[in-house]
């Protein structure tokens, strides 16, 4: 099984396993936004476990977990956006109603791609992606425009911001010619799997960060 | 996947990275400019808040200084008259007696008129800095408080009226700590103007400032005295210096350039 689980994809288990156990341990401490990014990494570490389970155990295509893990993941960003994300000093509900709305058209999406059997998500990738981008750049404009005495760095937000800006650019990028990609070399070339893991380990590593700083101010705070 | 392929996607990523990290440069650039122009908003509503507080403190001030004069000096002075006009009827025993009432009410009407003065800024501009400070000298050294000395060597209207009440509210809290905390026997006064520059420094000889007061300065001299002090140098420009040991007294200087008009 350790052959079949490789060093890469193992390593983003434990980054995953640690982020959300560590999430839990300082939930006390956690403002609402960030309870939510540790609930999303458990998510995301379940799917990611299971996934590989899959094509373990069974030999099976694992594709219908990240068709399932994607809508389920843009109703959580949307609840986090909308936590973090203020309108007139109060928490935005839009962000919400943008996140449930691309879970909605991602179920459809599956749905009318599930007819030739369940291939890669790309395409609920790259739309996820546009959803991320543009919280992002909503964070960092919000960043600027209410600054406070404490530098950007030792902010959560400023982490979670630049590891999606980051982690999605890049997906935006790849996704985006995923089936391009699949057409010319007939699988998914070695090069941009290990860009999809840098990736992930800078995404969910950054996650971490953002944790572990909102646990910290928010203890100072208090 | 072809080379030039791999080529164009290689080249594609690269200008990614270039531009997420040119893109979180810029937001850190800005973040920076932004919290700058924040903290000096902070800053100028600080100092007007602080203004203000005084502006408040000094009317306040003038208030009283007139209640004293008008009310507590007429009334001292309404009993100095009855003083007189009993004490002719009297026995020699309460003439003694009415003449040292007569003694202190004289002192009494004294102290009031000067500290009537001392409270109130306009004073400050007829008398000037020098003659206040050595008013208020001479009142601490009358009542036995403390063994007082002044060098005056300051010429009048070096600085301005508003730079001129700063530093005698100034002057007012450190002689008013070293009464109240610093269990000093003397108290000496250097005020020295020249060449644009004015310095006022007062030295006692009390138990000094504690390290771990000094260290932290919003909790030493008398509650916030040592803050009210920086902040107050802040407002007309001057700038302090401190030297103060257990045990062995405490020096103040402050130093501060005339406001070119």
């Amino acid at each position: 099984m350790a052959t079949l689980i490789g060093p890469g994809y193992l390593f983003l288990l434990l980054i995953l396993l640690f982020g959300f156990l560590y999430g839990f341990r300082r939930w006390k401490s956690l403002g609402p936004a960030y309870k939510l990014v540790s609930y999303l990494l458990f998510v995301v570490f379940l799917a990611q476990f299971s996934a590989k389970l899959i094509v373990v155990l069974f030999q099976h295509s694992n594709h219908g977990v990240f068709h399932i893990l994607i809508p389920l993941q843009g109703l959580l960003y949307g609840l986090i956006f909308s936590k973090l994300i203020t309108h007139k000093s109060k928490p935005s509900r839009y962000p919400f109603y943008l996140g449930l709305s691309f879970s909605l058209i991602s179920i459809g999406l599956s749905i009318y791609h599930s007819m030739d059997g369940f291939a890669f998500p790309s395409a609920n990738i790259s739309l996820l992606s546009v959803f991320m981008l543009s919280g992002s750049f909503l964070l960092y404009y919000q960043l600027i425009q209410k600054p406070s005495e404490q530098s950007l760095f030792r902010q959560s937000t400023f982490w979670f911001a630049t590891a999606n800006l980051v982690f999605y650019a890049g997906s935006f990028l790849i996704f985006g010619l995923y089936d391009w990609m699949l057409v010319q070399d007939g699988h998914l070339p070695t090069w941009a799997r290990k860009v999809i893991y840098f990736l992930n380990y800078f995404l969910y590593g950054s996650y971490i960060i953002s944790i572990y700083l909102d646990a910290t101010n928010q203890r100072q705070a208090k | 996947m072809t080379i030039n392929d791999y080529e164009l996607f290689i080249l594609l990523g690269t200008s990614l990275s270039f531009l997420l990290i040119a893109f979180i440069i810029l937001v850190v650039v800005l973040y920076r400019r932004s919290q700058l122009k924040f903290e000096m908003e902070k800053q100028a509503l600080h100092q007007a808040l602080l203004q203000t507080e005084v502006e408040i403190r000094e009317q306040t001030l003038q208030n009283i200084s007139r209640d004293l004069h008008d009310n507590f000096g007429q009334i001292a002075s309404l009993i100095k008259i009855n003083l007189n006009l009993l004490s002719d009827q009297l026995s020699d025993k309460d003439q003694k007696h009415i003449a040292e009432s007569k003694e202190h009410l004289k002192r009494l009407i004294g102290d009031i008129r000067s500290l009537s003065s001392a409270l109130a800024h306009d004073t400050l501009a007829k008398q000037g800095l020098a003659k206040m400070i050595e008013a208020d000298l001479q009142r601490v050294s009358r009542s036995g408080a403390l063994k007082v000395s002044f060098n005056n060597q300051y010429q009048e209207s070096l600085i301005d009226a508003q730079q001129s009440v700063f530093l005698y509210r100034m002057f007012q809290e450190l002689l008013n700590n070293a009464l109240k905390h610093a269990q000093a026997a003397n108290f000496k006064v250097h005020l020295k103007g020249e060449d644009q520059m004015l310095s006022l420094k007062v030295k006692d000889d009390g138990i000094g400032i504690p390290k771990d007061k000094l260290h932290n300065q919003k909790h030493s001299l008398s509650g916030n005295g040592l803050l009210n002090l920086q902040e107050r140098c802040a407002m007309i420009g001057a700038d302090y210096s401190l030297n103060s040991k257990e045990g062995e007294g405490t020096e103040i200087e402050i130093r501060l350039t005339a406001n070119q008009t």
